[in-house]
């Protein structure tokens, strides 16, 4: 009861952590966005609909290499789950992967 | 607009288009409302369970979410999304919402309100909010989903209506079509009674007809009763008069030998004259009536019934004269011309003949599309130039026997009035007069010259 009684908060709080890695990331897209530096997720999401369309499953934004991208994770018409990556701030295809 | 299927087509034509917008108007408003509120009452369990999952840390005022809630709230612009908007005026939005903010009404504690919003990517929002307490903090819970999908529905349900009304309208106006074409089929059966009315094979229109006709047909058989009463009274009428003046005529007679004109033997001579001449235009028209008999207007003379009876009458007319008067119709004559214009064209000649023959009268009837009647006596018939002389109205070859030239004159009028011909000559077979008629059997009386002249 006792090893219950810490475990709880412990879990709740690593799940927390684990969570909130993926899920502030639209915070911090939602600042650069009101600011002007990255292109907001709509006209991204537009250029997808061109690119390659598909249904969207997730969208995560991410910091790499110095650069903020938006990751796409899309399946299209015939099943197939496609990752893209979009420069956020040209909007920009950076790669296009099916996804293993 | 003169034709009953035109108008009715028209109507059901107006009336579907006025009731078909109706429905579709109602029928689209009942989906839509039926969808909405589904929707709204998943919302509302939606924000119940979010407030639940939220908890709140520290003293950033920031809500946080646990880990139970529905993940669509994490995906961007997936159509479902929420909004915290704390007292202070700081908002959190749903991860899905991404970097959008939801239209936020302000909600007074105790009140829910439910409003449309524009969400991202073009979507159509529907927003639940209630205003919440929960932990000492007071903020207003905003629920908002998607519309596109229930609209797409909605557009499927219209386009499919408006097709289906369209279709219904075409059948509807197929099937009154047939039905208008079967009702008034039903209407040949009395045109083809008219035609045999007018051949005289019927005496009225059949009365089994569609109950909106039946008047019509009542009507026109009371219009056909009345008027062959009115002609037969008409013709009975001259025939009465006649009958009714032969008494002060007799009693004229008898004034004739009286002791105070034997002074005056030219005058009486003349009153004479007169005097017979009046009886013999009685007698004519009393002759008629008897020729006429009873029958209705529009019948057609049918040569082999008629015939025979109206030899009889002549027969008992020449009684004392004790005259052979043979006959004959060919068995395929069909029925032609009117039947009292037929008496008294034969009636008339046939009376002519018996008047002249010493024992024997011939008459014969023949053809089908030109009826050709032939009267022979063997009297003392005519020469070629007589024959021209009868041809012209009134004329009489002889004054001694009794006639005063009227008999020829109205048959030769009736041959005019079917455009027939008439030949007088001398019979070969009985040596005495033959007369010739010509008609066709389709034609009827001349309708310019049966207006009185």
């Amino acid at each position: 009861m006792n090893k219950l009684r810490y475990a709880l908060p412990t879990l709740a709080l690593a799940c927390w952590c684990s969570l909130s890695a993926a899920d502030d990331d639209h915070l911090k897209a939602r600042a650069l966005v009101e600011v002007g530096s990255i292109l907001p997720l709509e006209q991204i999401l537009k250029r997808v609909a061109i690119d390659h369309p598909g249904h969207i499953l997730e969208v995560e934004f991410e910091l790499e290499r110095g650069q903020y991208v938006y990751e796409i994770e899309l399946v299209d018409k015939k099943g197939v789950v496609w990752e893209l990556e979009y420069d956020a701030e040209s909007g920009q295809l950076i790669e296009k992967e099916r996804e293993e | 607009m003169n034709s009953l299927q035109r108008l009715l087509q028209l109507g059901l034509t107006l009336s579907l288009m006025l009731l078909m917008p109706m429905l579709w108007w109602a029928g689209s408003l009942a989906v839509r409302g039926l969808g909405e509120d589904l929707i709204g009452s998943r919302l509302e369990h939606d924000a119940e369970s979010l407030l639940s999952a939220i908890t709140f840390t520290g003293a950033d005022h920031s809500p946080v979410e646990l880990e139970y809630i529905n993940p669509i709230y994490k995906r961007p612009f997936s159509g479902h999304y929420y909004s915290i908007r704390m007292a202070d005026g700081s908002i959190q939005s749903s991860r899905s919402l991404w970097d959008q903010t939801l239209d936020l009404q302000v909600v007074e504690p105790g009140d829910t309100a439910q409003w449309y919003a524009s969400g991202p990517s073009g979507q159509n929002l529907l927003v639940w909010a209630r205003h919440y307490q929960k932990q000492g903090h007071a903020f207003t819970l905003a629920v908002a989903e998607d519309l596109t999908p229930l609209e797409r529905h909605l557009s499927l349900f219209q386009w499919i209506f408006a097709g289906l009304s369209l279709a219904a309208l075409l059948i509807l106006l197929v099937v009154q079509q047939r039905v208008i074409r079967q009702s008034f089929k039903r209407l040949d059966t009395v045109r083809a009674d008219m035609q045999s009315l007018e051949q005289g094979e019927i005496g009225a229109l059949s009365q089994d007809v569609p109950d909106e006709i039946l008047p019509l047909v009542q009507e026109f058989n009371r219009l056909l009763e009345l008027l062959a009463q009115r002609l037969s009274r008409s013709r009975n009428a001259l025939g009465n008069l006649a009958h009714a003046l032969k008494g002060p005529l007799n009693l004229l007679v008898q004034y004739l030998d009286s002791k105070e004109l034997d002074d005056h033997p030219e005058l009486r001579a003349q009153m004479r004259t007169q005097q017979e001449r009046i009886l013999k235009l009685m007698e004519r028209e009393l002759k008629r009536a008897r020729l006429a008999g009873s029958g209705s207007p529009g019948y057609r003379f049918n040569a082999q019934q008629e015939l025979p009876d109206l030899i009889e009458v002549l027969r008992q007319i020449h009684h004392k004269r004790q005259l052979d008067i043979q006959w004959q119709v060919m068995a395929d004559t069909p029925t032609f011309g009117d039947r009292e214009d037929m008496l008294e064209l034969m009636g008339n000649i046939l009376d002519n003949a018996c008047k002249w023959a010493k024992t024997t009268v011939l008459c014969s009837i023949t053809g089908a599309e030109t009826i050709k009647i032939t009267i022979e006596d063997d009297g003392p018939g005519c020469s070629e130039q007589e024959a021209k002389q009868l041809a012209r109205r009134g004329t009489r070859l002889d004054e001694t026997v009794e006639g005063h030239g009227l008999g020829l004159a109205i048959a030769k009028d009736i041959v005019k009035l079917y455009n027939g011909k008439i030949v007088f000559s001398q019979s070969r077979k009985l040596g005495g007069l033959s007369v010739t008629i010509e008609l066709w059997h389709i034609n009827q009386p001349d309708k310019e010259q049966l207006k009185p002249q």
